[in-house]
C-alpha cells in the first residue's frame, strides 16, 4: 500500500497505528526498538558471540553475521597444531549454530560502511541496513611496517598469526626442517593480537625440537625487553628447554628490522640471522574494514566507550575484541568474547531506552609451557565512565616455582575454557 | 526524533505485516520491562564467569548453575582471601567485593 509519510506527523501516524491495532503507542515504540537491525562484521569470537548474544537478549531483532569464510579457524589452540599435539580440525568450527539461532549469516566480505546512511556494503554488492553495527574485525598484517615482508614473503616465511593455512604451513616447515636446523622466530613491539602468544608458541617448538630433532635450536627476536608472563616462561625455558630455546630482547639487539625472504634471512641492527625455518609475526593493525569504517585511528587500533563499546569516533557503531584500544583488558579470545557479551547486553538496554551499564570484566588467558604444562595470567577491570580501569590488588600469574602438578592442572583447565568458549561462540 | 528515513523503515515494517494487526500483537513485548529479556546489572557482571563455566561441567572446572549459593559464597570467599593460590579463581575472586561475591552466588544459584 501507498503511504506518503511526509504528510503524516510522527505523532498522528503512531496514534492511527496504534489506534487500528489496539496497541499503545509505548508499546509500539518497544515493537520498533525490539524489532531492530543488528549487522555484525566478523566472524570469530567476538562476533560470533555478539550475534548470538543479541538475538538471545533481542529475540525480535534482525541479526545479520558477515563473516567472508564458511569456517573460522581458531587462534587459541592452535600453537599446538604448531607444535604437533593438535590437528588443525580440532581447531575449526562452522556457523551452523548461529543459523540455528535465526541469524542470517552473509557469506561475503564487508568492503565499506557508511555511518551516515548506518549501511554496510558487501564484495557481492549487497547493502544491508543497521540501526546498530557491531565490528568485530580482528586483526590486519601491517604489509607496509617491516621491510622485505610483504604477502609473498609470508608464504616463506609464515606469520600464523591468523589462524589456518599459515599454521598449517608452518608446522609443515618444521615438519621438513632436519634435525640440527635452526628455527627463528621474530615477535613484534606492543599493541598485538595475543600477548603471551609468542611465548607459548616458542615453547611448544622448543618442545618438538628437543623431542624430535634435539639437535636444532629455537632463536626469538624479540622488538621487546619484557613480555606477557615473562617470569613463568623464563623459568620453564630454564628448567625444559636450556639447549633448545634462546630469547633476545630489544637491548640484546633483538629487534628485527629487515628481513629477506628468498634468503629466510633476519636482519637486526648488528646482526643478520639465517633461518632453516622462520617465523616472523609481524606488526598489526585493526582488521581493514576499520579503517573504511572511520573508527580506527591514527595508531590503527579503534578507540571505544568502555561502557557502551561504542567508537568514540562513528555513532551507533560498536567495535569489540582485538580491533579495540581497550587496554589493560588485552587482546584475547577471552576478552573478545566477554567484551561481545557485555557490548550485546549494552545493545539490548540501549535500544530498549536503557543506558549502557558499567560493569565488572574479567579475563583468563592460558599458556602451554609443554605438551600437557600450562600457566595462566587474569585480571579484573571495570569500565566505569567510558574508560577501562585494572581492579586494585586482582590479578596476576601462576605462582612460579610451583610443582608439576599446579602446571597439569592450568592445562586441563585450558582444555575445559576452549571448550567452553568455543561453545558460547559457536554454539 | 526519529530521521525520514527510519520513520519509513517503522511505518513499512508495520504496514508490511499488513494493516491485518495480528502478526504485530504477536510480535510485541507487552511484558513490563523489568521482565524482558535484555539483562540487568547483575547478569551483566555475571557473563565474566560464563567464559570458563559452562553450564554442565568439564574435567576440571565446576558449573556454577543451579548450586546452593552458600556453597558458592563459601568458595568464592575461601579465593577472595590474600593468601597464596593456584588458581585463576584466588586472581580473580580479589577483584570483587563481598556484596558483588553474595549476589554473584545467588545469581547463579537461580540459574537452575
Amino acid at each position: 500500500m501507498a503511504l506518503d509519510t511526509n504528510l503524516l506527523s510522527r505523532r498522528k501516524l503512531l496514534a492511527a497505528i496504534a489506534s487500528v491495532t489496539l496497541i499503545s503507542a509505548s508499546d509500539l515504540k518497544a515493537f520498533a526498538q525490539t524489532r531492530a537491525k543488528v549487522v555484525v562484521i566478523g566472524g570469530g569470537f567476538g562476533g560470533a558471540t555478539a550475534a548470538r548474544f543479541i538475538k538471545s537478549y533481542l529475540p525480535n531483532a534482525h541479526v545479520t553475521l558477515v563473516e567472508p569464510n564458511p569456517i573460522f579457524t581458531a587462534c587459541p589452540f592452535s600453537n599446538l597444531v604448531i607444535g604437533g599435539q593438535r590437528s588443525i580440525a580440532d581447531q575449526e568450527f562452522g556457523y551452523r549454530g548461529l543459523v540455528g539461532d535465526s541469524i542470517e549469516i552473509a557469506q561475503a566480505l564487508a568492503t565499506d560502511v557508511d555511518s551516515q546512511a548506518r549501511t554496510v556494503t558487501l564484495d557481492n554488492g549487497s547493502v544491508l541496513r543497521y540501526d546498530r553495527l557491531i565490528m568485530s574485525p580482528g586483526i590486519s598484517i601491517r604489509w607496509d611496517a617491516l621491510e622485505g615482508y610483504d604477502r609473498a614473503a609470508a608464504e616463506l616465511m609464515p606469520h600464523a598469526w591468523k589462524a589456518g593455512a599459515q599454521t598449517v604451513l608452518l608446522r609443515r616447515q618444521l615438519e621438513a626442517m632436519e634435525n640440527g636446523g635452526t628455527v627463528v622466530m621474530s615477535a613484534p613491539a606492543a599493541p598485538f593480537r595475543c600477548p603471551p602468544g609468542p611465548y607459548e608458541r616458542a615453547s611448544l617448538i622448543a618442545n618438538y625440537l628437543k623431542t624430535e630433532k634435539p639437535a636444532s635450536k629455537l632463536i626469538i627476536l624479540d622488538s621487546k625487553d619484557t613480555f606477557s608472563k615473562m617470569p613463568l616462561f623464563q623459568e620453564a625455558w630454564a628448567e625444559h628447554y636450556p639447549d633448545h630455546l634462546e630469547w633476545r630482547g630489544a637491548s640484546n639487539d633483538g629487534r628485527v628490522n629487515r628481513v629477506a625472504a628468498d634468503t629466510k634471512t633476519l636482519y637486526t641492527d648488528f646482526d643478520e640471522i639465517r633461518a632453516d625455518v622462520a617465523n616472523v609475526i609481524p606488526p598489526q593493525k585493526a582488521g581493514d574494514i576499520a579503517e573504511r569504517a572511520g573508527v580506527a585511528d591514527a595508531t590503527g587500533w579503534c578507540p571505544i566507550n568502555a561502557t557502551s563499546f561504542e567508537s568514540t569516533r562513528q555513532p551507533n557503531i560498536h567495535v569489540i575484541g582485538d580491533a579495540t584500544i581497550a587496554n589493560p583488558m588485552p587482546k584475547s579470545a577471552f576478552s573478545a568474547n566477554l567484551q561481545a557479551k557485555v557490548c550485546a547486553a549494552s545493545i539490548a538496554r540501549l535500544l530498549s531506552g536503557n543506558d549502557a551499564l558499567p560493569t565488572t570484566l574479567a579475563n583468563t588467558c592460558y599458556s602451554f609451557i609443554t605438551s600437557d604444562r600450562a600457566v595462566s595470567i587474569a585480571g579484573v577491570y571495570r569500565n566505569d565512565d567510558g574508560a577501562f580501569s585494572s581492579v586494585d590488588g586482582a590479578g596476576g600469574i601462576s605462582p612460579l616455582a610451583a610443582d608439576a602438578s599446579i602446571r597439569e592442572a592450568e592445562a586441563l583447565q585450558a582444555e575445559d575454557w576452549f571448550r567452553t568458549i568455543t561453545s558460547e561462540a559457536f554454539g | 526524533m526519529l530521521r525520514p528515513i527510519s520513520f519509513l523503515i517503522i511505518a513499512g515494517a508495520l504496514f508490511q505485516s499488513g494493516c491485518s494487526t495480528l502478526s504485530v500483537d504477536a510480535e510485541v513485548d507487552t511484558r513490563p520491562a523489568s521482565e524482558r529479556n535484555y539483562p540487568n546489572g547483575l547478569a551483566v557482571s555475571a557473563l565474566s564467569c560464563t567464559g570458563c563455566h559452562a553450564d554442565t561441567a568439564g574435567q576440571s572446572i565446576p558449573s556454577l548453575a543451579g548450586r546452593s549459593a552458600d556453597q558458592l559464597l563459601a568458595s568464592l570467599r575461601v579465593y577472595g582471601q590474600p593468601d597464596t593460590g593456584t588458581t585463576v579463581m584466588h586472581r580473580i575472586a580479589r577483584g570483587y567485593t563481598d556484596e558483588q561475591l553474595t549476589a554473584l552466588a545467588d545469581y547463579f544459584a537461580e540459574q537452575a
